[in-house]
């Protein structure tokens, strides 16, 4: 382009020369000029040379360009180039779907290339000898069905899905021609029915459909990297056995187990009773893919009465001398309400909370109203669902309206049914210093940990910690004493709906607890469903003799484990409380009679 | 002159060409290498991956249990046994409790076998 314009520029403006004119343009510098060109031919010179001139240029021009780019190449480093490692690199395995590790890094669900067996039958020699060597190894195939498979006209059977690689050695090791594998993905999870509520399981195409694999199923698609965990797979294992043994021991239809970091929210150990092999969820009853500890909702029986004595302590509705008269049964409508095990006399607020009096924690409900208990337990986290990274999670049953009667029952822990996770939860809020804990199933950094809310004053959650202390120390969750590890609880004992009206024994029966109670890390939930009186228990069935044993045992195997040493103040914490306590209860015994 | 100069062109050209297929030829055989590299990490990090889930397999902690249970002839530590690192005799003291032993250095060898320190404060992962 660029030339013909040039050439067509130099031909058009220039004159016709003539003869005359040339000597004055003497552009041989002084020399004589031996050829004179005129007219059309010297033009067609000049033509020539400028043409030749631009080409040469442009030539020029295009070889020092590739000449440069080479230079560039050879000796400059472009760093938008990548490297040739990386190019060519794998970029690390790809299984698909990413793992999920506890929080000490073990792999509770992992995706596994297996191989599946086939084979061209029409390759196999010998099909009945083959089949009858196969069978030995493949023993969920009878050697019937693989003589008839290997002895068909087809050039392809599938003989068995997902091989273990044991059993992938052994069929190599057969060495039988016409046999081949195919490579597939197969979610694995190791550690079995322990964490199936927690984990979850996955369908045919590895998509999740329960769980944390449910719920984090666009993660564990999309990164490589290990989902961590909030469950420690120790603790997870003595909650699963211990409850496993209280079960068997009262002859129990389940149960479900919560411990959590009282501070942070993380869920150590989570567990629901009975449990399924993730492996093959399709072969578990209903029965035992319901999450008892997230997805059930239980009436809790007196545990509630530690919201109850919080409220009532924190909204100073009454102090730790104040007390209520326990000796007449409260009728209200058609309902009578009495204490299971009654006192008869005028007790302390410490005494209504260790002996679990209905009477009295009723008293201190009304005295503190429907709206202040309805605002408190919404604090704790009771009225609305748990907030944990699961699909599977309750919405608590609350009574609408929420009448008089209602606010009576609730203070002892019947008419509101929450899930153990709720519980959990609301229990770490109020014995860890009165902050709102979320519940969380990912680890979490402890030092990245925000202080939540705050749901009662600190110096009622000491006060809650130093009664639940007693409860363990002098009350109903004796059993609950492991030693040296000042163990603080309430026991909850609450008899199941069946149909519109309480059955007398069916029941449901749990122990809350804190350990140490002086500076809570850990806290810890047991429930057992139906539990039948043995006679070791003298016919008892209840929250103080099912499930405060088996908190005792997890206390006692958890704490060496997340590196708590044993003491033994244990008596000092609360050694004030006792002593005002018995001082309160004499004066107000003399003052009586 | 002109004639040298062609060959010396010639020799250059033949000699570039020479070194530049000799490089090519280098350059595709560290391909192949990397490649086969590339491959063996790769069935490496698969074996790792089946072999980690093996380990987790096997450290399932109620086989573990059982294991232990079998083979180890150890208890748990009750809470009495563990104590504080000052509560520790020196060596020649008796503890409080077992003051009343008589024979002079068998109680003093004795007492610190029995005892077990408190575990360290952080929560240990299982080592592996």
């Amino acid at each position: 382009m660029i030339r013909r314009y040039l050439v067509r520029s130099q031909t058009k403006p220039l004159p016709p020369a003539t003869a005359a004119e040339l000597p004055s343009f003497d552009l041989q510098g002084g020399r004589p000029v031996e050829l004179r060109l005129e007219g059309t031919a010297r033009q067609t010179l000049e033509t020539g040379r400028t043409r030749l001139l631009v080409a040469a240029v442009s030539f020029a021009l295009a070889f020092s360009l590739i000449g440069w780019r080479l230079v560039d190449f050879g000796l400059m480093t472009d760093r938008h180039e990548p490297s040739i490692a990386r190019n060519l690199s794998s970029g690390g395995l790809e299984t698909g779907r990413a793992d999920i590790v506890d929080r000490n890094g073990i792999v509770l669900a992992t995706t596994l290339p297996t191989a599946s067996l086939y084979a061209n039958p029409r390759h196999v020699r010998d099909p009945e000898g083959a089949a009858l060597r196969l069978s030995e190894v493949l023993p969920d195939v009878s050697p019937a069905q693989l003589g008839a498979k290997l002895g068909s006209e087809r050039s392809f059977v599938w003989l068995q899905r997902n091989l273990t690689p044991r059993q992938q050695y052994a069929v190599n090791r057969l060495g039988i021609p016409g046999l081949y594998f195919q490579r597939e993905h197969r979610r694995f999870y190791p550690h079995g029915a322990l964490t199936p509520h927690v984990v979850g399981f996955t369908g045919v195409d590895n998509q999740g459909l329960a769980g944390i694999e449910q719920s984090f199923d666009d993660v564990l698609r999309a990164s490589a990297k290990p989902l961590q965990l909030s469950l420690d797979i120790r603790i997870q294992h003595i909650l699963a056995e211990e409850l496993a043994k209280s079960i068997e021991t009262f002859s129990a239809i389940g149960g479900a187990g919560v411990v959590m970091d009282a501070n942070t929210g993380e869920i150590v150990a989570m567990t629901s009773l009975p449990s399924y092999d993730p492996a093959k969820p399709a072969a578990a009853p209903t029965e035992a893919r319901f999450n008892r500890a997230s997805l059930g909702t239980y009436e809790m029986g007196s545990i509630f009465k530690i919201f109850t004595t919080a409220m009532a302590l924190n909204e100073g509705v009454v102090t730790l001398r104040d007390g209520y008269d326990t000796r007449k049964p409260i009728r209200i409508s058609r309902f009578t309400i009495r204490d299971f095990k009654p006192k008869n006399r005028w007790l302390t607020i410490p005494e209504i909370f260790i002996y679990s009096s209905n009477i009295g924690t009723v008293h201190m409900a009304m005295d503190a109203g429907t709206p202040a208990q309805k605002t408190f337990l919404k604090r704790l986290g009771l009225l609305q669902p748990a907030s944990v990274e699961l699909a599977e999670v309750a919405q608590p049953l609350i009574p609408s309206p929420w009448r008089e009667i209602n606010t009576m029952t609730i203070s002892y822990g019947y008419g509101l049914a929450v899930s153990p996770l709720q519980l959990t939860g609301a229990v770490a809020g109020l014995v860890n210093g009165g902050t709102e804990v979320r519940p969380t199933l990912l680890r979490r950094d402890p030092a990245k940990v925000a202080k939540g809310p705050r749901i009662i004053s600190e110096a009622t959650s000491e006060t809650i910690r130093k009664l639940m202390r007693l409860v363990v120390i002098k009350g109903s969750g004796r059993k609950a004493n492991a030693e040296g590890y000042l163990v603080g609880g309430k026991t909850g004992t609450a008899d199941k709906l069946a149909g519109r009206r309480y059955a007398r024994n069916a029941r449901i029966s749990s122990f809350v607890a804190g350990f140490p109670m002086d500076k809570p890390r850990y806290v810890v939930f047991v429930t057992i469903d139906e539990p039948k009186p043995t006679k070791e228990t003298f016919g008892y069935a209840t929250g103080g003799w099912v499930a405060a044993p088996a908190v005792n045992n997890i206390v006692t195997r958890v704490a060496p484990l997340v590196g708590i040493a044993p003491r033994d103040n244990g008596d000092a914490m609360v050694e004030q409380l006792l002593v005002d306590i018995e001082e309160r209860a004499e004066g107000r015994q003399l003052a009586s009679n | 002159m002109r004639r040298f100069v062609i060959f010396c062109w010639i020799l250059a050209g033949s000699a570039t060409a020479l070194t530049l297929f000799q490089i090519k030829q280098e350059v595709l055989e560290l391909e192949h290498d990397i490649k086969s590299v590339h491959r063996e990490i790769l069935r490496d990090q698969e074996a790792i991956h089946v072999l980690e889930a093996e380990w987790s397999y096997l450290n399932n902690p109620a086989r573990i249990a059982a294991l232990a249970e079998r083979h180890l002839n150890l208890a748990p530590i009750p809470a009495e046994r563990i104590i504080d690192f000052a509560e520790l005799p020196l060596p020649g003291e008796t503890l409080p409790g077992e003051e009343g032993e008589e024979d002079g250095d068998g109680s003093a060898a004795k007492g610190p076998a029995t005892l077990v320190a408190a575990p360290a404060a952080a929560t240990g992962a299982i080592d592996r």
